[in-house]
């Protein structure tokens, strides 16, 4: 295997590099949340122009949403199959138009299409699916030949101009989202082998989805603008309809479990023990669930030590709830009406979301920042749909792409304005998508990197209406080329 | 007291398979009265409406308020309808509380929610809720119509197994709250230790925990240890693998090789592993269950029912639960107030409206109060075994006080804390001698003996001085004489009422001759004359092994005080022959009961005590000497103070 600094010398170079994520492509007919086929097309036809130049796009996760759609779990190979033989069918013009986009990306010399596993379109990486996937965006071999598969969970690595890229969609430090690589890769071997493909261990994410989301989203669409999916999602849904969400709760206990599963990768994906999952499944740093004599000593330390202190057992309770599976449905207790409950739970949502302005460091910058290695000048993740610019703690800068379908804004401020936030109760309550339009946003980011005379330039731009791009202001950077310079930093 | 009504409601068929209607006929029955027939006034679509209000989902407060009203009501609607239940009631009401037994056989009418009844027309407090009133207390127990009472001893000396569970889902319980509510609740019965881990060991001797249970653990440790009490605390989830996919509450426990995995556990099934290989009447009294639904009938279509009707159905005898959701500041309230309660020897019915009368003040913002439900089968003679346990229990925290104040705590720094429980206790012991007078006899034998022990202590240490403490009231106020002439007015009063309790008339001789110094011989001789009638047929009833002991320990006792009766006058030669004769007494204790015995341990501890209540003169000293001797020669042998005995 080669060491670092020769596997630089393998991986692709270009001159001008796009990064976009979190496309979404696909979901239930009039209920798509990827609205900007037109523009899409025109942006990569805009990098399909014969200029001599080495022209990469990376679709950094996300791409395809296999989970929006109808289905019965979260992992589907053989309808994710299906759907895409659909798509491609007659009837689906918009995404057609972008198919025929890529199709034209690829069949030009000097392109390179990459594209990155994401968690919402995990069945991309089964052989056949990437297959057919292939096909649909590559009118030859050569065309194939200008393709990147970056389907394993790994991430695309690429330089420009010199300067190292990463493009990772995210998931891998969201332990809500993560998915398993070694999962992937035992179903993708079955796929191929014909081998009884096993149980597929979803993340609590996929599951919120899957389980809850979906059966809600005719009712009220703007559960869809609710992404990533974060665990407050479920308490903003319980606020809505408790009874209803209530009823589907006992499908949230394995979310729960798995949550407490995808903490533990995380942690050993932070660790660099990505090739250690069966380690990190077995959760070898959680307390045995059979106790020791010694639990029960400790129980009764504790104990003794609150009887001297006079305390009562009450005082000992940590959080509210019941002794049921509706542990979770509390707020109302503590004498929140729904609404207002409603509102508690979007602060929070936010919270964990993190700001819209673009320069909030996040929960996923800092793991990434703290994951990826200083040689890496340039750190490009999705997943959250808040575009970044970040600079790296050490070295080097982070962009994220944002998003190209439809995003709710909900700023603390706004949240926090009762009258305000009034008006968007009653555009959710109505279940008219139209009605929400006032609070979203429908940016489309692209993470442009550049060689621009001696520099390399990173810049985040906007895909206006007519497929032409802005930049966004204060997010350029400038860093030396080190290629033209002779491989010095 | 408690004044016992029963209800019995029942309908032709059987258990299951019947919805509620206002269509069915039911017949009711109520003490001596004729049997009644009634209809209930709703329809199962309503209930199951109403009740669905109650799980916490529909985020509505008030929609809970109107769901419990409208709930009390019907049920309000239902008892009103039997007007042998009111005049019951009505004439019951003499007691501290009113039990009221409801005794069941349709499935329908156990999944009704009784404990929200509102107190029907003519029953004082008409429309308040009927469990929570404090002026006309009524406590309510199901029954299931087919269960008998089992062979069953309230337990006197508790051991309690913990069952603790969240597995899988990650659920957490507030077990630590748990172990501090049990923590609380033994503490007055826990002997002290002056080093914490000691301590720790110590309270393990009362409390077993598991605290991620599997039901193969559960039924493990109930294979090792007679529990009387099974605490348990996991959470309650809905189970559809029933037969017609109806739904059934279970308790959530752990499963699997490692326990990581989850398991539905019915109330069938966790008897079976609570009683692993028990007959019936053995394995434990109680069993409380801080589980959401864990008293929730759940379906009435298929047979079988709640976790809690299966257990009593089962054999348990005492079986508290909760027919609702139940919160962790309830159920931390739930087991703290119960078990303080049970173990303290209270009536478990007065426990049982105090708990729910605590949770309807303390959580106001819920209706944990009304999830509390109680299926009881208690014996006839549940009121004897009650007053047994309830002596027992104060005798063992008087004595557990006392061995407090004996202990290093007592002169480093917590005087004050343990004399005032130690009084409590005290003072406990004679407000129920007065309560209970059937028990007055072993409760004034229990009081004179710790005053003796404290005359000891005041010995040993140094003690207040009679007038010192005036301030303060109770037995540790007392100095030494003072504390004899306690001990030794409690003995004349048990020979007072009880002449055939003959050890009393021994110790009040003796506290006699020691505090005037002066021999009352009409007494002694009375004394010795019963002691021989006593130990002739104590003889004669060889099997009595315990009634002869009794005897020579009144002898040996006699004998040493024989020397100073008026034609002895304390002579040598009197004081050698009585030293023999106690000898010889205790020589036949120790053959008849063996070594290790209570009798033996107390004989000698008696002789000891006697060596101090000599008198201060020349023929006391040498008899004092004597029997200090004599004391000493066994305590030189193998007779040991068993450990059991600390603790009685």
């Amino acid at each position: 295997m080669p060491q670092r600094s020769e596997m630089i010398r393998y991986e692709d170079c270009f001159d001008e590099l796009y990064v976009v994520s979190d496309l979404h492509w696909g979901g239930m007919p009039g209920r798509r949340i990827f609205r900007s086929a037109v523009q899409f097309k025109t942006f990569v036809e805009g990098l399909s122009g014969a200029d001599g130049k080495r022209v990469g796009l990376v679709l950094n996760g996300d791409i395809v949403d296999f989970l929006a759609d109808e289905r019965e779990s979260c992992f589907e190979p053989a309808r994710a199959l299906q759907k895409l033989e659909e798509w491609l069918g007659d009837g689906e013009e918009e995404l057609n138009l972008v198919f025929e986009a890529l199709r034209k990306l690829t069949s030009t010399p000097g392109r390179t299409l990459a594209l990155v596993l994401g968690n919402h379109d995990v069945e991309l990486a089964m052989p056949d699916v990437s297959e057919r996937f292939l096909r649909a965006i590559c009118e030859n071999d050569a065309a194939r030949g200008r393709v990147r598969l970056a389907l394993d969970g790994t991430g695309y690595s690429c330089t420009v101009g010199g300067r190292r890229v990463f493009c990772t969609h995210g998931n891998d430090v969201d332990a809500f989202n993560y998915v398993d690589p070694s999962d992937v890769r035992r179903h993708a071997v079955a796929r191929k082998s014909g081998a009884e493909m096993g149980p597929w261990t979803p993340n609590a994410g996929s599951l919120l989805v899957v389980e809850i989301m979906n059966a809600f989203k005719e009712r009220w669409p703007f559960v869809d603008l609710l992404k990533p999916e974060v665990e407050s999602v479920v308490p903003i849904l319980l606020s809505l309809d408790p009874k209803g969400v209530g009823d589907r709760l006992d499908r949230v206990a394995p979310l729960l479990r798995n949550l407490v599963k995808g903490y533990f990768k995380v942690e050993a994906h932070k660790m660099g023990l990505l090739g250690g999952e069966a380690e990190a499944e077995e959760g070898p740093r959680r307390a045995p669930a059979v106790t020791s004599a010694d639990d029960v000593d400790t129980l009764l330390r504790r104990a003794e030590l609150a009887f001297e202190e006079d305390r009562t057992p009450v005082d000992l309770l940590t959080e509210e709830g019941t002794l049921g599976p509706f542990a979770v449905v509390w707020d109302w207790i503590r004498g929140r009406k729904p609404r207002e409950s409603l509102r508690t739970t979007f602060l929070e949502w936010e919270e964990k979301r993190g700001s819209m302005e673009i320069g909030h460091e996040d929960d996923q910058f800092k793991a990434l920042d703290a994951a990826v290695g200083e040689n890496v000048h340039f750190l490009i993740a999705g997943h959250t749909h808040l575009r970044r610019f970040n600079k790296r703690r050490k070295s080097g800068y982070y962009f994220n792409s944002g998003s190209w379908i439809r995003l709710i804004k909900l700023e603390r401020t706004f949240l926090e304005d009762e009258r305000k936030f009034r008006g968007l109760l009653d555009a959710i309550e109505s279940g008219d998508d139209e009605a929400l339009d006032e609070y979203v946003a429908n940016e489309r980011t692209v993470v442009k990197l550049s060689i621009e005379g001696r520099e390399v330039h990173g810049q985040l731009l906007d895909v206006k209406d007519d497929g032409s791009c802005s930049a966004v202001e204060n997010t350029l950077v400038r860093m030396d080329d080190v290629a033209a310079q002779g491989g010095k930093q | 007291m408690t004044d016992k009504v029963t209800l019995e409601l029942l309908r032709h068929g059987p258990s299951h398979n019947q919805l509620l209607s206002p269509l069915t006929p039911y017949l009711a029955l109520c003490g001596n009265h004729d049997a009644q027939s009634f209809q209930l006034p709703l329809e199962h679509i309503e209930f199951n409406e109403l009740v669905e209000k109650l799980d916490y989902r529909e985020g509505d407060p008030a929609a809970v308020h109107s769901a419990i009203e409208r709930l009390g009501a019907h049920i309000q609607r239902i008892l009103g309808s039997i007007p042998s239940l009111a005049t019951e009631l009505s004439s019951a009401q003499h007691g501290d509380i009113v039990h009221l037994r409801l005794v069941l056989s349709a499935s329908e009418l156990a999944a009704l929610p009784f404990e929200l009844a509102q107190t029907p027309a003519g029953y004082p407090g008409e429309g308040q809720s009927l469990l929570l009133s404090n002026d006309n207390p009524v406590v309510l127990t199901r029954e299931a119509r087919r269960v008998v009472p089992p062979p069953m001893k309230w337990p006197t000396r508790p051991k309690i197994l913990l069952v603790a569970a969240s597995p899988g889902d990650g659920l957490p319980v507030p077990l630590d709250a748990h172990v501090l509510a049990l923590r609380r609740a033994l503490d007055p019965f826990i002997g002290w230790r002056e080093e914490p881990k000691a301590r720790i060991e110590e309270i393990k001797r009362h409390v077993t925990i598991l605290p991620r249970a599997t039901l193969a653990q559960i039924e493990e440790a109930c294979a090792e240890e007679n529990f009387t009490h099974v605490h348990v605390l996991c959470h309650g989830r809905e189970d559809k693998a029933t037969r017609g996919r109806e739904t059934r509450h279970r308790l959530a426990l752990h499963a699997g090789r490692d326990g990581r995995e989850i398991e539905l556990v019915n109330g069938a099934r966790f008897e079976a592993a609570l009683r692993p290989g028990k007959k019936r009447g053995e394995g434990p009294a109680v069993v409380t269950l801080a589980s959401c639904d864990s008293g929730n009938e759940g379906s009435v279509i298929v047979p079988g029912g709640s976790v809690a009707h299966e257990l009593h159905e089962a054999g348990i005898p005492f079986v508290v639960a909760s027919q609702f959701p139940f919160t962790f500041k309830g159920s931390a309230i739930f087991v703290d107030r119960l078990y303080a309660g049970l173990l303290g020897g209270t009536d478990p019915r007065r426990v049982v409206l105090d708990v729910r009368r605590a949770l309807f003040a303390e959580c106001g913002d819920t209706h944990d109060w009304a999830s509390l439900i109680v299926y009881a089968s208690l014996p006839p003679d549940i009121e004897r075994q009650l007053s047994v346990s309830r002596v027992a229990r104060a005798r063992q925290a008087l004595d557990v006080a006392l061995k407090r104040c004996q202990s290093k705590s007592y002169d480093d720094r917590d005087r004050d804390q343990l004399e005032k429980r130690l009084d409590h206790a005290f003072e406990r012991m004679e407000r129920m001698a007065r309560e209970q007078p059937e028990d007055a006899c072993a409760l004034l034998g229990v009081q004179a003996s710790v005053a003796l022990r404290w005359a000891d202590k005041c010995r040993a240490k140094e003690m207040p001085m009679p007038g010192q403490g005036e301030d303060k009231r109770g037995i540790t106020h007392l100095s030494k004489l003072q504390a004899l002439k306690l001990a030794r007015e409690k003995y004349r009063a048990i020979f007072a009422d009880y002449p055939t309790e003959i050890w009393a008339l021994v110790q009040e001789v003796a506290l006699g001759f020691c505090l005037e110094h002066k021999l009352d011989a009409d007494g002694w001789i009375t004394a010795s004359r019963l002691a021989h009638i006593a130990l002739e047929r104590a003889k004669a009833h060889p099997a009595d092994r315990e009634a002869l002991g009794a005897a020579h320990d009144d002898l040996a006792q006699l004998a040493l005080l024989s020397p100073f009766l008026p034609e002895h006058h304390g002579s040598r030669r009197a004081i050698a022959q009585a030293i023999g004769q106690a000898r010889a007494h205790v020589d036949a204790i120790l053959k008849s009961l063996g070594t290790g015995s209570f009798q033996a341990f107390s004989t000698i501890r008696q002789i000891g005590r006697m060596a101090s209540w000599m008198p201060e003169s020349a023929h006391g000293q040498e008899a004092m000497d004597k029997i200090k001797i004599l004391a000493e020669s066994f305590r030189g042998s193998d007779v040991g103070v068993p450990s059991a005995w600390l603790e009685r």
